[in-house]
Order: C-alpha cells, then sequence, then structure tokens
C-alpha cells in the first residue's frame, strides 16, 4: 500500500468516530506521522507557530466543517491542503513581523529556540536578583518549621529522615537521590515516594499560602 | 484493522513547539538558582507545552495551571514534567535521550502519575518528538525501543474514564457540607454561557416552600463514550427541610453539535432493573431533565443509556 493510500485509509477511519473518541484520536496522531515528513518546510521564525496553527487547522477541519472548509480528498491530498494552509500562515506572520518592525524601530525576535539571541534592552535595565527569592523563602520556612510539622513528619522507625531533611536536601543544588539512599541505607522508591506522598503536598500547601499559585 | 505499525517500525512523530512557550520556559528556567536547575525546568516547560498543545487539540481536556510543572514552589523543588489531565491525573513527559536511545524517569515521577509519555525537545528546531507511551514504569531508565506507539494513550486515557464511572456511591450530602466528590467540576466550568442560561430553570417546578431558606448545591461530571459525543451530567441538590432534598438532574452535550444525540436518554433507577423515571432526546433537544424529591439516607443511580453504550453512577442523598 503506498502512504498516498494508507493516508487516505486513514483520514476515512478517523472520521468515522466522533470528536474526541480514542479511535479518531489514534488515527488522526498516525495521519500526523505519516503527514509531518512531506511539509512544506523553511528557515522561518515564525514555521513552528505556523505549523503548531497548521495542525489546528487539520483537527477541525479534516473531516468536518470546523473553522475552514471541510477537506475534500477529490480535490487535493492530506499534503497539498496543509501545505497551502502553512504557507499561508508563514506568509501572514512575515506580513505582521514586518508591519511591526515598521511601527516600531526595534529588533527582530529571535529564530525560535534561540531566546538568549533575542536582543531586548528592557532585559538588561531590570537586574536579575542575586539569589532567586523562590528558593530563598522555601528555605526559610523549611529551616524554620514553624509548627513543628516537617521534623514529626518522618518515614516511619526513621525521624532522621523527616520532611524537613529531605525538602532542604533536595533544594537546588540538590543531593541526588542516589547519594541519599546510600547516606541513609534506604532504596529511592522509599525515599522518592515518602517525598511524593508527604513533602510535595507540604510545598504545595506553602505555595498557595504565600500566594504563589 | 485497528492496530497500525508505521512501515519503518518506528513510531515516533514530531510537533511543533510555539514560541510562547519559549518565553514561558524562559520565564520559568529564570526563578531558578543555577544553570543545571534551570536547563531542567527549559525542557520541561517546553516538552509539557507541547504535549498539551497536542492531546488539546485532539480533544484531550487538560488542566495545565494545575500540573506542578506549572507550580513556581514544586517545580523547583523537584525534577518535574507533569501534565495535569483533567479528572485522571498527572501524564509526565519523560525526557530522552538519543545518545542512549533510551528515556529517563525522575524518581520524584515513579508514583502519582496515570502514564508516561517519551518526549524529545529540540530547541534549535523548535520540535519535540514523542517517542513513545508506557502507562507505567518501574525503572529510572527505559529504552526507547520498550516503549508503546504514542497513541496508545488515548486508549488508556479512556479505559481510565471509563474505570472513574464505576466509581463507589456518591455521597450528595457531603456537596452541601462543601465536600465536593472527585470527578465532580463546577457547572460554569463545563457548560457553555448558553447551556448555562438553561441550567436550573427546572428547579422551580417542584413546589417549594420560598418562606424557609434552602441549601443547595450543584455540579457537573464530564463523561464520554467511546463512539460519541461527551456530554455534561448536572446535578444540582437543594435541601428544602430536615427530611426533603429535592434534586435535579440535567444532561448537557458537549461535542459539536449543540443538541443532544437523538435517543439518548437519561433515567433514575431505585434498583438496576427498575426506572423510576425517564426522559428521552428528541431531535434538536439542548438539553434533558429530571426533577425528584427523596429523603435523606435514600440511594437511587442515574443511567444515560446511547446506542451501544451506557453511564451509570450510584447516588446516596
Amino acid at each position: 500500500m503506498t502512504d498516498l493510500q494508507e493516508l487516505r485509509r486513514l483520514v476515512i477511519q478517523a472520521c468515522q468516530h466522533p470528536v474526541g473518541s480514542p479511535l479518531r484520536q489514534r488515527y488522526l496522531t498516525q495521519v500526523i506521522r505519516l503527514v509531518s515528513p512531506n511539509l512544506w518546510r523553511e528557515p522561518s521564525p515564525y514555521y513552528a507557530d505556523a505549523l503548531q496553527q497548521t495542525w489546528v487547522y487539520f483537527c477541525q477541519n479534516i473531516c468536518d466543517r470546523g473553522t475552514g472548509e471541510r477537506y475534500n480528498p477529490d480535490r487535493s491530498s492530506v499534503v497539498t491542503w496543509l501545505n497551502y494552509y502553512l504557507k499561508r500562515r508563514l506568509q501572514d506572520f512575515h506580513i505582521y513581523a514586518q508591519q511591526q518592525q515598521q511601527r516600531y524601530v526595534s529588533p527582530r525576535p529571535g529564530r525560535s529556540g534561540e531566546v538568549s539571541d533575542t536582543f531586548d534592552p528592557l532585559d538588561q535595565v531590570a537586574a536579575e536578583p542575586d539569589v532567586p527569592p523562590i528558593l530563598e523563602r522555601v528555605w526559610a520556612w523549611a529551616q524554620a518549621d514553624a509548627t513543628g510539622e516537617l521534623c514529626q513528619t518522618h518515614i516511619e522507625g526513621r525521624p532522621d529522615v523527616s520532611c524537613q531533611v529531605l525538602i532542604l536536601r533536595r533544594l537546588p543544588p540538590e543531593t541526588s537521590w542516589k547519594d541519599l539512599s546510600t547516606e541513609f541505607g534506604l532504596p529511592i522508591p522509599t525515599l522518592s515516594s515518602f517525598y511524593q506522598r508527604k513533602c510535595l503536598p507540604r510545598l504545595r500547601k506553602f505555595g498557595e499560602s504565600e500566594g504563589y499559585v | 484493522m485497528t492496530q497500525y505499525t508505521p512501515a519503518n517500525g518506528n513510531s515516533r512523530f514530531d510537533f511543533p513547539i510555539s514560541q510562547a512557550a519559549f518565553e514561558i520556559a524562559r520565564q520559568f528556567a529564570q526563578q531558578q538558582p543555577n544553570p543545571t536547575k534551570a536547563a531542567q525546568v527549559q525542557r520541561n516547560t517546553l516538552a509539557v507545552w507541547a504535549v498539551n498543545d497536542y492531546l488539546q487539540m485532539l480533544g484531550v481536556p487538560t488542566n495545565l495551571p494545575a500540573s506542578d510543572s506549572w507550580n513556581p514552589i514544586v517545580r523547583t523543588c523537584a525534577d518535574v514534567a507533569d501534565l495535569e489531565i483533567l479528572h485522571l491525573g498527572k501524564l509526565e513527559c519523560c525526557r530522552v535521550s538519543l545518545a542512549t536511545q533510551s528515556c529517563q524517569i525522575p524518581p520524584e515521577a515513579w508514583g502519582d502519575r496515570i502514564g508516561y509519555l517519551a518526549v524529545h525537545v529540540d530547541d534549535a528546531i523548535a520540535t519535540a518528538t514523542i517517542f513513545g507511551f508506557l502507562p507505567q514504569v518501574n525503572q529510572e531508565v527505559i529504552a526507547l525501543n520498550a516503549w508503546h506507539p504514542p497513541e496508545r494513550i488515548f486508549d488508556h486515557l479512556h479505559q481510565l474514564q471509563h474505570a472513574s464511572k464505576t466509581t463507589p456511591t456518591t455521597r450528595l450530602s457531603e456537596w452541601l457540607t462543601g465536600q465536593i466528590t472527585v470527578g465532580w467540576q463546577a457547572v460554569e466550568s463545563l457548560l457553555n454561557p448558553q447551556q448555562l442560561s438553561f441550567a436550573f430553570r427546572g428547579a422551580a417546578t417542584v413546589e417549594a416552600d420560598v418562606a424557609k431558606p434552602a441549601v443547595s448545591s450543584e455540579q457537573a461530571k464530564y463523561i464520554t463514550f467511546e463512539q460519541h459525543d461527551p456530554i455534561a451530567l448536572v446535578v444540582k441538590l437543594t435541601q428544602r427541610d430536615q427530611l426533603t432534598v429535592e434534586i435535579l438532574l440535567q444532561v448537557y452535550p458537549l461535542g459539536r453539535s449543540s443538541y443532544l444525540e437523538p435517543g439518548l436518554s437519561l433515567a433514575v433507577m431505585e434498583s438496576a432493573e427498575t426506572p423510576l423515571l425517564e426522559a428521552q432526546a428528541q431531535a434538536n433537544d439542548d438539553y434533558l431533565q429530571l426533577v425528584f424529591q427523596g429523603e435523606p439516607g435514600e440511594t437511587f443511580a442515574v443511567r444515560i443509556t446511547i446506542v451501544g453504550d451506557h453511564y451509570e453512577e450510584w447516588f446516596v442523598i
């Protein structure tokens, strides 16, 4: 079976199932896999965004009329249909960027991924704090243990392996689970499961009380 | 034929990472105290963002802000790349090493997860490559060839959704004291504004003593079917007095159509066989509803039937 026939078959199968059903989700993923390597490519800073919008368009219009015309298999292959949309999105991004450039005298945004290349004069104004406040505050909270709860909550029979100890030791620069396991003579899953069940909920609660979430 | 293996035996696929993801990842990374931790947070943020885009686009309801990877405290204290799937739990987007052709699962993510995706992030080309899916893991490093094709995740999520349907009896009296059963959520979070304008309209159909102040609570549940569009079940209970609780049930479509599928039926059961009340959707019905009264301690089941499938949940008043 050629890829083209295979694609046609997958699209027909996907569309036999309702939106959000596991079968449609599965077949559409298989279409994405087959179509992906054949899509138009160009080195544009907006390529990822244009492609992401193309996939959303694909899911919305492949089986039903959604945000645009429903895909018509008699008119074009899925690849041709999506390439047409993708190129239009790239063009839109390009035009928009040009307009922005004319409006403000500002440097072009960096290529996707090369975030560090983006030069924004404002970045230079706000100096970064020496110690990130989050780390400092978690450290102070765990160290103080005002209610004694963090010390009192420990691995059974091991008052030396408490929430306080594990939270402090896992704060960056964190001690590896392997080293903690050796140090305390406990298997990693015992330590990490305790951390997940007892320490993380307390950290989440602390975050809420501090207004982080 | 339902199982499909790509010709080259490789089941990975690429998904783009948008500029917005890089901006968020940069912010999250900036909060970190050292470059190693910053790189970890950057990678985790990008992987979770891309997976979220991919799943949402295919209709999987997610809750990114409720994920640990989006929690400033937790992502600083743990190596987390989780994405909260609405009502089901956390999906981990584990780091792939191309050099060793394997995927690493941090000990922090060994439990409390409903599944794992192996995701490689390539910043330079703004691409996330999704290699595979596993429902559970039992090792820190798992070779890429041991992972299932990524699309297996959908059957798994559906099974979990289905399993959550056979939940133990939901205790409605707890709602009146503000304890909301897992799987239920605020009505506003599921229904659209037009549907909300219908919600609870029926409450006035039962004779009520308006002089007495009533305590009430309403919740909604997202329900999926294998072959049909998802629906919302809304339950509102109003305590009229010590012995009378009024219950209003409504069903709304959550798929593309604004109408319920004709033939869909909503029933209240006293036992597994006997429907006490029943309503059936006709063409162009945008919702169904039933109203009845019960006493505290009484049990009933809600049964929603649709061609080839059904949903049932037991309640105690």
